[in-house]
């Protein structure tokens, strides 16, 4: 039963990394610049709503926007050669 | 205890129910997601630009003022994992001119006042119309009508992102043709590019009637335009947040020129010449340098351009003389342009910057598309820029800024061929700019 229940989670979690959304993308973008010499924005948090952390990141037309001290690059939504 | 029973079977009837609806409808948002390939953005700009223009060899002066507006409209299309579509529908234009637009009087005096409504014409602009396939992890074809220009720096003076364009420096224009990408790791990637001119008879295509010049000799076509490029993009530096630099090789070859045109002294100038030009570029671009709030772009580029035949000037009727720097079997006018960007970025809000280009005779200048008020990149003689951009929340953007440029050279044809004078123009330039992001 346990068995049962421990590959029922994982086929979920699989599942709902399938479906990563801008949440995600933004807490994979924080993580790269704590990596890279930005170690404030380990304190950054996902935060939600229009005017949250997630969708100011995800809506900047910059080519970067500062958090709560932690600098991150805007995902570019421009068009470009070779994607 | 039936009673019970009865509960316990009704709460999970209820929500089986109730798992069964969300599952549904988790699928249904599932599927509409992958209905909803298309995706809109866009940006809608106004500038209001005063500018003078002193000639300090003659002494003379003159100034004007504009208002521009600019629309686009960008679409992006996702059909599979592998393609995506992006476009982009323009218009560019003069608020509300009156007046025609090739001399300037006021023949049609409807000026554009009824376009878009009243019968005219079926045109939409088409800026850009590619398409990427991934065809591997690491290697992507591109084909369409590409986004080549307004390249870096330009995007450090509009507050935007980069554009992936070329550099600035290697061509400014709109390009149709294709391109191969290959990653050769995580931040390094090259492209090869071609785009070629044509030159013949839009109605005669497939017969291959040719363009002819002036003196009725045949145009070769196409033209072949090729470029090498490699883009270097990382995070993450003790020198810099993040560090970009690309370095171009674009390679024109036989562009044709056929210029007649005869001055107040009732002298014709006639071209009648194919070149060949080599351009060279490298552009650097560090984000956050040494820690501090300070972007920094530093582009250079330099070119070499052949001529192919020579370029001839006529004096009068019958009486034909050689431009003093041109030989028959043809030959080479080099140039160099270097431009510093440099921004300070006061707050995600405010930010202020420098801007410095110098260019030698020779350049070629390939700025076709330029959206500044004056000639600004590529001027052979050197020129300043400063500008302040102020971000207000939900997506308006205010750009206020001036030029001011010093012409040294000018030449007859795109200010490299032809007989080279040394000239002194000031060039003076003060703009606003209202740019909605949607």
């Amino acid at each position: 039963m346990k068995q049962v229940t421990l590959t029922s989670a994982l086929v979920m979690m699989a599942s709902l990394n399938c479906f990563a959304g801008p949440k995600e993308d933004f807490i994979t973008a924080r993580d790269e610049a704590t990596k890279k010499n930005q170690p404030k924005c380990k304190e950054l948090k996902p935060t939600p709503g229009r005017q949250g952390t997630v969708m100011k990141w995800k809506t900047c037309s910059s080519d970067s926007i500062e958090l709560d001290g932690c600098t991150l690059t805007c995902p570019s939504a421009s068009s470009k050669i070779g994607g | 205890m039936k009673k019970l029973l009865l509960l316990g079977m009704s709460s999970a009837f209820a929500f089986s129910a109730w798992a069964q609806t969300l599952e549904e409808r988790v699928e249904a948002l599932e599927y509409a997601g992958y209905e909803d390939i298309f995706r809109f953005s866009g940006q809608l700009e106004l500038m209001y630009a005063t500018s003078t223009e002193e000639d300090n060899e003659d002494d003379t002066q003159g100034s004007g003022q504009a208002w521009r507006s600019w629309l686009k409209l960008d679409m992006e299309a996702k059909p599979s994992d592998k393609m995506t579509f992006y476009g982009r529908l323009s218009m560019a234009k003069f608020v509300n001119r009156m007046s025609n637009y090739t001399d300037g009087t006021l023949g049609d005096i409807d000026g554009q006042l009824d376009e878009g409504q009243n019968p005219k014409g079926s045109e939409v602009f088409i800026e850009r119309a590619f398409v990427n396939y991934q065809a591997s992890d690491n290697l992507v074809f591109t084909m369409g009508r590409m986004p080549t220009a307004n390249g870096s720096p330009y995007h450090l003076t509009r507050n935007e992102s980069s554009g992936g364009a070329y550099p600035l420096l290697a061509y400014n224009a709109f390009f149709d043709g294709g391109a191969v990408s290959y990653n050769l790791m995580d931040s390094l990637s090259v492209k090869f590019i071609y785009t070629p001119f044509q030159f013949f008879m839009p109605t005669n295509a497939t017969t291959g009637q040719q363009t002819t010049t002036t003196s009725g000799d045949t145009v070769e076509t196409p033209s072949d335009i090729y470029s090498v490029m490699l883009d270097y993009d990382k995070e993450g530096f003790s020198f810099a947040r993040r560090f970009k630099a690309t370095f171009q090789y674009l390679r024109a070859s036989r562009l044709a020129f056929d210029i007649d045109d005869t001055d107040g002294s009732g002298n014709a100038t006639q071209t009648d010449m194919t070149v060949d030009i080599s351009r060279v570029v490298l552009n650097t671009e560090f984000y956050g340098l040494f820690g501090s709030d300070i972007d920094l772009a530093v582009q250079a580029m330099t070119i070499a351009s052949k001529t192919n035949n020579k370029l001839v000037r006529q004096v009068g009727a019958g009486v034909t003389n050689d431009f003093y720097f041109l030989s028959d079997d043809g030959s080479e006018v080099t140039g160099q342009t270097f431009i510093m960007t440099a921004r300070y970025n006061i707050n995600n809000s405010n930010k202020v910057g420098l801007e410095y280009t110098t260019s030698t005779e020779g350049v070629f200048s390939s700025d076709v598309v330029s959206k500044t008020p004056i000639e600004f990149y590529g001027l052979p003689g050197h020129g300043y820029h400063v500008f302040y951009n102020r971000a207000f929340e939900g997506g308006l953007n205010m750009i206020v800024g001036a030029y001011q440029t010093q012409r040294d050279y000018e030449a007859p044809l795109a200010d490299t061929f032809g007989e080279r004078d040394e000239a002194d123009v000031t060039t003076t330039s003060i703009y606003t700019n209202f740019i909605a992001n949607f």
